[in-house]
C-alpha cells in the first residue's frame, strides 16, 4: 500500500458512513482506483458482518413466558409499595377514618415534636467543639488508582504519587480516588498530583467531588479551574482547554488573567491565549467536537441501582 | 432478534407505565430482554446469575423511569443500567473485569489460526475470548448499532476512546483472520508441491 493509501481507521469510518459528504467522495474515488485499499475495504466489510451476525445472534434471546409472569409480579409489587403512600389522601379527606387513624394523625407528629425538640436541647448544651475538627484537611496524597480499561504501569502499585508526573497511554482509562472523590483520566492524559493541585498537561479528565475539597485546583495551561462543589471535566487540546460543567460551579482564572465563574451545565473553551469561548476554537474543526453539539445527558435517577453519574462505571 | 420499537410507542409505552398502568411495562421487558441479558451474560457468565441480575436490571428501570428523559431512546438508558448492575455483581463477588485492550496477547494463549476449519467460527471464538467490555462495545455497535455517543453514555467513557478501541479490535481481528487466510494459501500450495512431485 503506498503512502496515499487510506488508513484502516478511514476505511472503517467509511464503511460505517460516519464521514463528511467530502471525505465519503474522496474516499470512494480512492477505491475506485486502488485494488490494495479495495481488498483493506472488503476485508473489513466481511468483519462487520460477522460481528454483526455474532451479536445479533445473542440479542435474539427471549424470556419464558412464566419468568415475564414472575417479574410483571414483581414489578406491580414495587408499583403497589408506591400506590400504599397515595392512601393517605383519603383519610384527610374525612372520609372512613377510624380511631385508629385519626390517632396515627395526632401520635406521629406529636413524637416527631417531641424528638426534635430534645435533639435541639441536646445541641444546645452540647460542649463547643472547635472549629478545627477531626477532619483530616484535604489532601490529593491519599489515593488509590483503579485501571478500567488498557495497561498502565504505575511506579508505585495503584497509587499516583505527589510530584510525579502520570502519562497515560491513549487508549488508557483510569479513575483515581483519593477521599471521597473521584478522577478519571483519559484521552492520553498527562498530569501532575500536588498535595491540593492536579496539573493537566494534556488529554482528559473528569472530577466528581464529594465533600471537604478546599483549596483544590485542576491547572492546566490555558487555565486554572476552583471547583465549588461540583463534577465537572476537563479537556486539555492543542488550541486551550474545554471546561464542562456537570453540577455545582467553578471558577476559572484564565492564563491572561480573566476571570469567569461557572454555575449552570454546559460547555466553555478557553484558548492557549486565555480568551474564553462559547464555541470550539479553530484550527481543530475537521469534525465537530462532542460537546460543541452535545447530546442532551440522560437524567440519572437516584436509586442506587438506575445509572447515576457513575464516573467509576464501565 | 425482536423488532425494536418505534420511538413514538415506546415512549407512549413508557407514558402509560408512569401514569400507573404497569402492564404497559410488559412489552418493554419482552423487546429488551435480549439486550439485557446479552450484556449481563458477558460479565457474569452464569445463566441463572444472568437470568437473576437481568430482571433486577428491570425492577432498576421500573424504579427510576420516572428520571428517564424522554427525547432520546430508551435503549441507551437500559443499557447503562445492565452494565452498572453487572459492575456491581462483580464487586460483591471481587471479581475485577478484564481491563486490557490488547486483542494479541489474549487471542495468542489458545487460538490457533491453523487448527479451525471455519473461518465464522474463528472469528466468533475470538470475540467470546475479548474481555467482557470489549465484547459489551461488540453488542452495542454492531448488534444494537448504537452510535459511537450513545456507547460512550453506556460505558461511560470518553467518545475518542470508544472510537479507538473499537477500530483497533477490527483491525487486529482482520489481520489475524488475514494470517490464517496465508497460512491455509502455503499449505495448500504445499501440498500442490507435493502431489506434482
Amino acid at each position: 500500500m503506498s503512502n496515499s493509501c487510506l488508513k484502516s481507521e478511514k476505511i472503517q469510518e467509511y464503511l460505517e458512513k460516519s464521514l463528511s459528504a467530502d471525505e465519503m467522495a474522496a474516499a470512494a474515488t480512492h477505491l475506485k482506483g486502488c485494488p490494495a485499499c479495495q481488498n483493506e475495504m472488503l476485508s473489513f466489510q466481511k468483519i462487520f458482518t460477522m460481528a454483526a451476525s455474532t451479536t445479533k445472534a445473542t440479542l435474539g434471546q427471549s424470556l419464558p413466558r412464566k419468568s415475564v409472569e414472575s417479574l410483571m409480579q414483581k414489578v406491580k409489587q414495587l408499583d403497589q409499595n408506591g400506590a400504599n403512600l397515595s392512601a393517605e389522601p383519603k383519610i384527610l379527606a374525612g372520609k372512613g377514618y377510624s380511631l385508629a387513624d385519626l390517632l396515627k394523625l395526632v401520635m406521629i407528629p406529636a413524637f416527631g415534636i417531641i424528638l426534635l425538640a430534645a435533639f435541639s436541647r441536646s445541641v444546645k448544651h452540647a460542649p463547643q467543639q472547635p472549629e478545627t475538627s477531626l477532619q483530616p484537611q484535604f489532601s490529593l496524597s491519599q489515593n488509590a488508582v483503579e485501571i478500567l480499561l488498557g495497561e498502565v504501569k504505575f511506579a508505585e502499585n495503584r497509587h499516583i504519587r505527589i510530584g510525579e508526573e502520570t502519562s497515560l497511554p491513549d487508549d488508557a482509562v483510569i479513575l483515581v480516588q483519593a477521599g471521597s472523590h473521584k478522577f478519571k483520566f483519559s484521552a492520553g492524559a498527562r498530569f501532575t498530583f500536588n498535595d491540593r493541585e492536579v496539573l493537566l498537561s494534556r488529554g482528559q479528565g473528569g472530577f466528581d467531588l464529594h465533600g471537604e475539597h478546599e483549596g483544590l485546583k485542576i491547572i492546566t495551561p490555558a487555565v486554572t479551574v476552583t471547583p465549588l462543589g461540583t463534577s465537572f471535566e476537563v479537556e486539555v487540546k492543542s488550541w486551550g482547554t474545554r471546561l464542562s460543567l456537570n453540577s455545582g460551579s467553578i471558577e476559572a482564572l484564565s492564563s491572561s488573567g480573566i476571570n469567569r465563574r461557572l454555575n449552570t451545565a454546559g460547555t466553555i473553551y478557553v484558548t492557549t491565549a486565555g480568551d474564553f469561548s462559547e464555541t470550539m476554537p479553530q484550527p481543530e474543526q475537521a469534525r465537530p467536537a462532542p460537546s460543541e453539539n452535545p447530546k442532551p445527558i440522560p437524567a440519572t435517577p437516584d436509586t442506587g441501582n438506575a445509572p447515576g453519574k457513575l464516573i467509576d462505571s464501565f | 432478534m425482536a423488532s425494536f420499537p418505534e420511538k413514538v410507542t415506546e415512549q407512549q409505552l413508557i407514558a402509560e407505565t408512569l401514569r400507573g398502568n404497569t402492564d404497559s411495562f410488559r412489552p418493554l421487558v419482552e423487546k429488551y430482554w435480549g439486550l439485557v441479558s446479552s450484556i449481563v451474560q458477558k460479565y457474569v457468565k452464569n445463566r441463572e446469575t444472568t437470568l437473576d441480575l437481568s430482571q433486577e436490571v428491570f425492577l432498576a428501570a421500573f424504579s427510576g423511569l420516572s428520571q428517564y428523559r424522554h427525547d432520546f431512546s430508551f435503549s441507551p438508558w437500559l443499557a447503562k443500567i445492565a452494565v452498572n448492575k453487572a459492575l456491581e455483581y462483580l464487586r460483591r463477588e471481587n471479581r475485577a473485569p478484564f481491563a486490557d485492550s490488547d486483542l494479541t496477547c489474549v487471542i495468542s494463549t489458545g487460538l490457533s489460526p491453523e487448527a479451525a476449519f471455519d473461518e465464522k467460527q474463528l472469528f466468533d471464538d475470538c470475540l467470546a475470548s475479548l474481555p467482557e467490555k470489549l465484547q459489551v462495545m461488540f453488542i452495542l455497535r454492531h448488534g444494537l448499532d448504537f452510535a459511537y455517543d450513545e456507547m460512550a453514555y453506556v460505558l461511560d467513557v470518553p467518545v475518542g476512546t470508544v472510537k479507538s478501541v473499537m477500530f483497533r479490535m477490527r483491525n487486529q481481528l482482520k489481520e489475524f483472520l488475514e494470517g490464517r487466510d496465508r497460512c491455509e494459501e502455503t499449505l495448500a500450495s504445499r501440498e500442490q508441491e507435493f502431489d506434482v512431485k
